[in-house]
This record gives structure tokens, sequence and C-alpha cells, in this order.
């Protein structure tokens, strides 16, 4: 019970943590340029007159970049988050089952080449991806910015899908063998619902990663296929910030992101029948 | 994919031999190792480099804590937990500029941000968050905590999942507190996961630039810039391209050189358990 | 059976990515259409293809209704700023039956945008609205067209101040340029709160309270300000300035520094104009320093990390006695979210008592303290990159932007970034008839123009890596106003990485390139 007292007060210690800096970004949504630099101010009619002119703009005169963005961003980091979960989960699935061997190359070094490839600061690529985009059409595309964000996020996958695979039993993908599964049914039916909640970290993983990616998308778009964190920092301005246009951005951007957690959240969990960890 | 991610290591290590520059249209010259040998002499690199250590050490040590901390108390079948799990997600979803603004800028602010006056509300002295340059690398490290503690908690949540239970019964039965039991043999069994989660955290905070850029902009002097924001500015700022690949890719050689420490070590750990 | 499951997952793999790339093939096929419209990469040179260097050779499209049918145009410039300039190139699309485009690239990495996209031959736009300070390198990069003798007159050429014409507009003495916006840092100051405390001012400090002249009377006023409640708030403050790093630390520190290092007896201000040498260590920039890290304290808290916005927003919500900043605080004073309408002063930006004289290397003075305008950014303004598909097109469009009527507008407008800078801007009746009372129209453009006008002046540094320059002063200041090192040291480290910039860019070019723009000769 007591165990359970500092649990409770802990989490509740973390929520207010957590969600302090968003009910800052709320209630800056609601005000205006004046009332953010002068002074803090905490309770909208309280110390501050809550203005809707940030969301007004957001819903008139942005209002087709932000469908445009939004849309842009959904198509981008979904389908980067699906195509990278499930590469992601062919090679992470090879590497736990097999060895593999070339010259002195092993699982773990194949693994750790994976991921070694994102170790390089962005800028430093950006520049060859702007060639090889120009030079295949994609600059300024959604399918461009996917291809990009796809192979930036397949290190992650495999190595979350690899971890996956790896706390599914053997045992149970032999016993389902001798039975007469086919290699398939195998996968399909045992090792990967036994490792989803391993599929569902990865999609979030990937699809967040792409959600708020900067560079890329400043570099490879210029109008089309821009996606929401350009719409973000177009708030910044030579004149300063709109914060309450960033704000209320802010927030559209955390929706669409949010809602996919709460979807995904139920498979984070794995079905048990022996009881859950306590 | 594979030409996709093998072209751009290979031009930027090309691009170290020449004298790119975007600034500047002159005929493309290889120069030998120029580049590399400026490296040897350049304080501003090995200071941001520090700098990136100190945020990565630091910054993951903290998430990691946490975020284990919260996926296991996450993880106990309290009521309100399901809620809770997609509460604690949130700070990852919202965007690094958003966050480098609205709470780098906005929450830490010295003049206008809520903390201080907090602060001054209960007789405490204001804090220099962003003008004082030890302070000012832990309000990075803050930040980044306060957006990434959800990956790690999402990661090792995941891990959680892949647990047998019946050795936890067992232990249960024969009457081992919970302590013992996360000590001996929930947190051994969590060690791949751990592996993982931190190795993927760490290297995106070796390349921390976003929060930075917004809140400091890396000073005050050179405080808070990491390699990764020291690159930008000469690549993209200075358009010393050049210059700019050779200095990531002392990044790169250091991020594979702590990795594989880093490997070799929680492997030893791991080791121990097994 | 383990053989088997190893081959299945090859082939899913493989499988896989053969999925992918042929999704990719697909949707490449979909868009493929309005990418190459929009931003097709190998832009066909039309035969009107521009020389750089060479003006003139563009023809003059004329002025018939229509003359553009069926052509696009795309600009691109920095987001939050642009409103204005997409109504009126709508304008001007209806009337030549063209279309524009409008990109908008964020602020912070509009200049890494450009040059990543024009460094790589990769289209960009056709008109590229786009700060001082990277114009230099644009023009003098070979990246952008010369202006035609056509668009020069459209645009009223003769009516832009020369200091835009030669410093802004033109490299090398080639005019690429077409006007947009005119920069100039000064002084603000709360006219209503001076007038009420002028007594207690003179009884406490036994001089009379007038708008600073020099950086030593500004100090004194801003430590009174400061400690005395004169607002009406909870808080006031001295003054407000621009010192963040990355931000606008060089123009805050520039603006000081010019009245105690721009001698009048020398053309020169960031380098010796004859070796290259960089002054920024010298005594005079160390002091304006020192005196500058003096007064920090009077600023509200957090000062350090204050950029353009939270600087304007506290002289005109009211925290700060006195102000350092561009043109904007003008039209801004009216704006809904000021408290300070009809109550600013204008003036050109304090001097010092003392100037360095680099040349004689020691301290001098004139009659009254040494003022030297600032032109800080130095403007946005609009150029052609040579790449454009559409140069006459382009052209016509830039010069229709810049033309007097338009600008006019501009400048009285909120938020489009044209600050005066030419004749049509800089006329008081603009003004009054946008609503301002004549005396305080007369006031704010005498101010601007006394600056841009200043036989000392000094315009912004346009030399190819402006910004390393630029990030080794600004981390320098960024070090001595926190304290971490003396001024003297700070610039003296800056001054080292300034000569290791020189060297590395070339010294000879560089200073070639110096003179150009101080407009020496040989």
């Amino acid at each position: 019970m007591k165990g359970r007292l500092i649990t409770r007060a802990f989490l509740v210690a973390a929520a207010f943590v957590t969600l302090f800096p968003i009910y800052w970004i709320v209630i800056t949504s609601f005000k205006t340029q004046l009332d953010i630099v002068v002074n803090p101010t905490y309770l909208p009619w309280v110390d501050f007159m809550p203005t809707l002119e940030g969301w007004r703009w957001l819903l008139t005169e942005a209002r087709g970049d932000v469908i445009r963005a939004i849309t842009n961003s959904l198509i981008v980091s979904g389908g980067s988050a699906v195509i990278a979960t499930m590469l992601g989960a062919a090679a992470g699935y090879g590497l736990t089952r097999f060895q593999y061997r070339w010259r002195f190359w092993r699982n773990e070094d194949i693994a750790f080449w994976f991921i070694s490839q994102r170790m390089l600061p962005p800028v430093a690529i950006v520049l060859a991806f702007l060639l090889m985009f120009r030079w295949l059409s994609l600059l300024d595309t959604q399918v461009g910015l996917t291809i990009a964000y796809t192979g930036f996020a397949i290190p992650f996958t495999v190595w979350i899908m690899r971890d996956a695979f790896a706390q599914v039993p053997l045992e149970l993908e032999e016993s389902a063998g001798v039975d007469g599964a086919s290699a398939a049914g195998i996968f399909f039916r045992i090792s990967l619902p036994l490792a989803l909640p391993g599929v569902v970290g990865s999609m979030l993983f990937a699809f967040v990663f792409a959600w708020n990616e900067y560079l890329f998308a400043l570099m490879l778009t210029f109008q089309e296929a821009t996606t929401v964190p350009l719409l973000l920092a177009s708030r910044i301005t030579s004149f300063g910030t709109h914060w309450d246009q960033l704000s209320a951005l802010t927030l559209t951007n955390l929706i669409p992101a949010a809602i996919l957690g709460i979807m995904l959240e139920r498979f984070l969990i794995r079905n048990r029948t022996e009881g859950s960890l306590k | 994919m594979l030409a996709l991610s093998i072209f751009p290591l290979v031009f930027s290590l090309g691009l170290t031999f020449t004298n790119v520059n975007l600034f500047r249209r002159v005929p493309l010259r290889f120069v030998g190792l120029e580049n590399w040998a400026r490296i040897f002499s350049d304080e501003a690199l090995l200071e941001t480099l520090v700098n990136t250590v100190i945020f990565v050490g630091g910054g993951v040590a903290i998430q990691y804590s946490l975020g284990l901390a919260l996926a296991v108390a996450l993880n106990r079948g309290l009521r309100e937990q399901r809620l809770m799990r997609v509460l604690f997600l949130l700070p990852m979803m919202v965007s690094p500029i958003a966050v480098g603004f609205i709470i780098g800028r906005m929450v830490f602010s010295e003049g206008f941000g809520p903390i201080n006056d907090m602060l001054g509300a209960l007789g405490l002295p204001a804090v220099a968050w962003v003008t004082s340059p030890g302070v000012a690398k832990l309000t990075i490290i803050l930040v980044d905590t306060w957006q990434w503690t959800p990956l790690m908690m999402l990661l090792i949540l995941v891990g959680l999942q892949g647990i047998p239970g019946e050795p936890i019964q067992a232990a249960r039965v024969d009457g081992a507190s919970e302590w013992q039991i996360f000590r001996h043999i929930v947190f051994p069994l969590l060690l791949p996961v751990s592996i993982t989660a931190i190795l993927i955290r760490a290297l995106e905070a070796f390349k921390i630039i976003d929060i930075i850029r917004v809140v400091t902009g890396g000073g005050p002097g050179r405080a808070t810039e990491s390699v990764t924001a020291y690159v930008y500015n000469v690549g993209a700022k200075q358009g010393d391209l050049a210059y700019a690949a050779s200095a990531a890719y002392v990044l790169l050689f250091v991020v594979i050189g702590v990795s594989f420490l880093a490997l070799y070590v929680m492997r030893r750990v791991q080791a121990r358990y097994e | 059976m383990k053989h088997h499951l190893r081959l299945w997952t090859a082939l899913f793999a493989i499988l896989a990515l053969v999925a992918a790339s042929c999704g990719d093939a697909e949707d490449e096929a979909e868009v493929a259409e309005p990418t190459t419209t929009a931003a097709a990469p190998e832009p066909e040179p039309e035969p009107e293809m521009a020389d750089p260097g060479t003006p003139g050779n563009i023809p003059d499209p004329g002025t018939a209704a229509g003359r553009f049918d069926g052509v696009e145009v795309v600009v691109a410039g920095p987001a939050g700023q642009l409103e204005y300039m997409k109504d009126k190139a709508a304008e001007w699309a209806t009337e030549t039956g063209a279309t524009v485009r409008v990109d908008e690239i964020p602020f912070g990495e509009l200049n890494d945008k450009v040059l990543a996209a024009l460094s790589t031959d990769t289209f960009i736009a056709d008109v590229i609205n786009i700060g001082s300070n990277l114009g230099g390198d644009l023009m003098g990069g070979g990246f952008m067209a010369a202006a035609p003798e056509w668009a020069q007159q459209r645009a009223d050429w003769e009516g832009i101040l020369p200091i835009f014409r030669s410093n802004q507009l033109s490299f090398g003495g080639v005019a690429y340029g077409m006007p947009w916006d005119g920069d100039v840092l000064m002084y603000y100051w709360r006219a209503d709160a001076f007038e009420a405390n002028a007594d207690a001012y003179e009884a406490a400090t036994g001089n009379a309270l007038r708008p600073a002249e020099s950086w030593s009377e500004y100090a004194e006023i801003a430590k009174f300000f400061t400690e005395n409640d004169w607002s009406g708030q909870d808080e006031g403050y001295g003054l407000v300035e621009l010192p963040m790093r990355n931000n606008q630390g060089w123009n805050g520190f520039m603006t000081r520094a010019a009245g105690y290092a721009k001698a009048p007896n020398d053309p020169g201000f960031f380098f010796d104009p004859e070796t290259m040498e960089p002054r920024i260590n010298n005594p005079g920039f160390v002091r304006a320093l020192e005196d500058w890290g003096a007064v920090i304290e009077y600023g509200p808290p957090g000062m350090l990390n204050f950029g353009w916005i939270e600087n304007a927003l506290s002289f005109v919500g009211g925290l700060a006695a006195q102000d350092i900043q561009w043109g904007d605080i003008g039209p801004m004073s009216k704006s809904p979210d000021s408290v300070v309408e009809g109550a600013v002063g204008y003036g050109p930006a304090p001097g010092a008592d003392e100037y360095w004289d680099p040349v004689a290397e020691e301290w001098a003075s004139g009659d009254g303290p040494n003022k030297a305008p600032f032109l800080g950014f130095g403007g946005w303004f609009n150029l052609v990159p040579a790449t454009s598909n559409h140069l006459a097109a382009a052209f016509d469009l830039a010069s229709f932007l810049g033309s007097p009527a338009v600008l006019a507008e501009a400048a009285v407008t909120a938020g489009t970034g044209v600050n005066p800078g030419t004749a049509a801007t800089l006329d008081v009746d603009l003004w009054v008839s946008a609503g301002w009372p004549e005396d305080e129209a007369k006031a704010y453009t005498d101010a601007i123009r006394a600056s841009l006008d200043h036989p000392n002046a000094v315009f912004d540094m346009r030399l190819p890596g402006f910004p390393e320059y630029k990030d080794a002063l600004e981390l320098a200041v960024s070090e001595a106003l926190s304290g971490q090192h003396s001024a003297q040291e700070a610039l003296d480290e800056a001054a080292d990485k300034w000569n290791e910039i020189t060297d590395r860019l070339g010294r000879d070019e560089q200073l070639r390139i110096y003179r150009e723009a101080l407009g020496l000769t040989g």
C-alpha cells in the first residue's frame, strides 16, 4: 500500500512537470504579445485577458498553409513510420534469428553499422541530399521527404525490433514449426504479434522523428511539400516571435500526434494470460 | 535505400578534402589534409565537444533514470495508468522548435518566465537560467530532459512487456520484496532494452542543436554550443562546408568511440547477470 | 527449417525494398508534373540569359497589359513579413498576365537555404528578398543578374538615398538590386517621462534632463530611470538594447561602438582600409564594450537574451525609458500593443564624448559628441538570381515592388519590414496622410534622414565571410557582457579570429572588397 502511495506521489509530481509547460503553451496561445514579454501571467481572466488572435490567424489567414502542412506532415510521417517499421522488423528479425557472417562482420557489427549512420550531424549530409534529390527530381515532393525520413528511422527501428524479437521465446516458434506452420505463418502469427509492443514503439518513434524534423524539410522542400515544423519556424520572424501563433500552431501540431498515441497506447501493453508484472 | 545512406557519407567525407565554400564560386580544389590539420588547433571544436559530452552524459543519465522510474510506475496496474501513459508521451511530440521557444525562452526566461517568478514568490533569488554559463548548460539539459524522457519511458515500457511473469510470481511467493524483484529479476532482464534505449537517445543527443540554437544561441560565450551547432554555424551560416564536414567527422569518430565503449561496458554488466 | 526461414526473411526484406521503391516510382509519376513546373531543377536557359555583371542586356518588356501571359514567377523571402508583398505581387500578376508564387522561408534560416540552393545550382526563385549582409556575397559571388536600366528607372533610382544605392543595391559599381527597405539604428526616448521627471532628475544629478547626445548622458539617464519609479507600472527601467548572441548582438554593439571608433577623418571602421588589420580591439571598441557592459544592469532582467521583439515590446509596453532600435519603433508605437503612442522622442543614436583616432593613435574630440549612425543589417532588398527562367518578368516585378508608390504604402503599413530609405518614404506628407500628427511625422523622418545622411554614418559590413566575423565578434561581446572575460581580452581574441578568417579567405581579396565597399579606389 505504501509502495503504491509513493508511486502515485511520484507520478503526480512527474505529471505536473510534464504538463506545466504544455499548460503554458495553451495559455500563451491566448495571450497578447505584451502579456507575454512583460510579466509572467498564469490564469486567463484573472491576470490577463485572453485573446483569440492567435487562433483567429490560424483558422483564417493561415488556414490553407496549415491544412497543407498538416496533410504533408501526416503523409510523410505516417508513410515513413510504416515503411521504416516494416523494414526494421524484417532486418531485426533476421538479426535475432540468424547468425550472419561476412569476413569479420558479425550480427553485432551489422547492427552497429546500421546505427552508426545516424551519428553524423545532419547539416554535414544535407547538401548531399539536396544534390541527390535534385538529380532524382524529388525536391519539394512528399515522396522525397518520406524516403529521407525512412532512411533516417531505419537504423533505430532495426534496433528496437531486434530487441523486441529477441524477447520472443524461440521455443514458441519451434513448437509451431513442429506443428507444421509455415515460416511465414510463424512470423505473422507468432513472432510479430508477440513483438507488437515493439512494432508500436518503433512506429511511434519513427513517426515522432519525422513529425518534428526540421533541417531536411527546410532544405528539401519549397512549397508543395512543406511540413508543420517549417510553418512553426516561420512564426519566428525578423520582428521576433509571434508567440500566440506559435503556440496555437504547436497545439495544432500536437493533436494528431497525441491522437495517434491514444490509438496506439493499448498495443504498447502485451496481452498476456499469465498475470502481468505488478 | 543503401545508396541513400552511403552517398551522403561518402560525399561529406569527400568534402573534407576540398575547399568547397557556399559563399564563393571558386574552382573546386583538393586541399588534401588541410581541413583535418585545422581541426587540431581548433579550440572552439574542443570546447563544443566538451559541452556536447556534458549534455549527453548528464541528459541521458537523468532521462534514463526518470524514464525507467516512470515506465515501472506505469506498469504496476494502477487505474489511471493508461491515461498517464499517453500524457507522459506528450512532450516528445511537441516540436523541438516550439519546445525551445516556449519552454526554453519563455518558461525559463529570466525576465518574464514563470519559474523565476515562482522562485521569487517563495522568497528565493532569481536564477540566471540562460545568462550564466554554468546554469545555461543545466537549462539545456533540463529542457532536453523534459522533451526526451518520454522516449526512454516508451522504449523501456515496451521492454517491460517482454519480461515473463513466472519468475516474478515465483519470487513473490518466496517472499521477495518489490525492490529485490526489481533489482534481481526485472532490471537484469531490461538490460538489452536499456542499452538500445540509451544508445538511441545518446546518438540523438550528440546531435543536439534545435533547443540550443533557440534557447541560448550557443551562448553565453560558447558555454552551451554543441558540436552540431558549431558545425551548423561553420557550414551553413559561414559557408565553410569543407571544414564543417571535417568537424562533423570528428564528432562521428568520437560518437563511434563512445558507443563502442558504452556497448562494451554495458555488455560486461549484462554478462555479470547471465 | 532454419534454412528456409532465413531464405524467407531475406526474400521478405528484398520484397519490402522493391515494394517501397515501386510505390515511390508510382507516386513520383503522379507528382512529376507540378514538380517540374514548380521547382524545375535544371532551368532551361532562355535567349535573354543574363550575363552577370553586364547590365542592360535584358530587353525592356514594355508596359503593355498581359505582357507576361502564362509566365510563373517565384518569389522567395523571409516568412512573416511578405503579406504586403504578396498582395502587391498579385496586383502585378493581374496586370501582366503572369502568376506569382511566394515561398516563405523561415527568417532564421533564409540565408542558409538561399546559399545552399544557389551554390548547388538548384533553382530557388526568380526574385529573392534578402538582407544586405548576404547581398554583398550574392552579388559579388556572381549568383545574381545585373539590373537593367529600365528596371532602375521604374524603381526611381535617383530617389533612393545614395547610401543605399551604393552600399545596398550595388556591388563593385554594378547595380543588381531593386529597393525595398532602408535600415538604421536610432535612439528613442519617452518624451512624456522625460518631461515629468525633469525636476527630479536635475535635483538628483545636477544636470538638465534632455535626450542623450552622448553615451555618458545616456548612461546617467538610464541609471536615474532604473532607480526611480516613473513608469506607472510595477517596474520601469532606464534602457533596453539588443545584446543577444546569434541574434542582434552585432547590431547592438556596433551602434554603440561606431561613436567611439569611427573617426570622422578616416573612412575605415571594422578594419584598417590599408592593411585589413581588424580595429575591433583598439581602445575605441574596447571602451565602447566596457561602457556598454556598465549599463546592461539598467535594462530589464534577462536583457542579455533580448532579441528584436523583446526589445521593441519592452519599449512600446512602457517598461523602458530609452531604446536603441530600427525605425520600426515609430509605427509600432501606434499599434494596439503600445502604451506609448505620442509619447516617443526620435533621434539619431548618441555619440561618444571622445573617439579613438586610429591614424594618430590617440583619443580625440570634436565639437560635441562624435556621432556615427550605424546602418545595421542594411535593409531588405530584392535580387534576381542569374538562374531565373524569366529574367525580364522577374525584374519587371522587382522594379514594380520597388516603385515609389508601392514603397510609400509599405513604409506606413505595419509588418512589411519596410523602413524609410527613399525620397517617397521620407516624405512628411506621407506620414501625415497615414494619420500621424505633423510634428511627430517631422520628428520621425528628420531623425531618420539625419542618421542616413550623416557624413560619418557607417554602413553594415558587406564582406564575404560576414557571418564568421559576426559570430566571432558576438561571441566576444557575449563573453565580456556576461563577465567571462574582460573587454580587452574578449576583443583581442575576436581580432585574432578576424585575422584568421581574413587570411583564410584571402587578405588581398578581402581588402579589395572592403575598400570597394568604402568607396575607396586603388
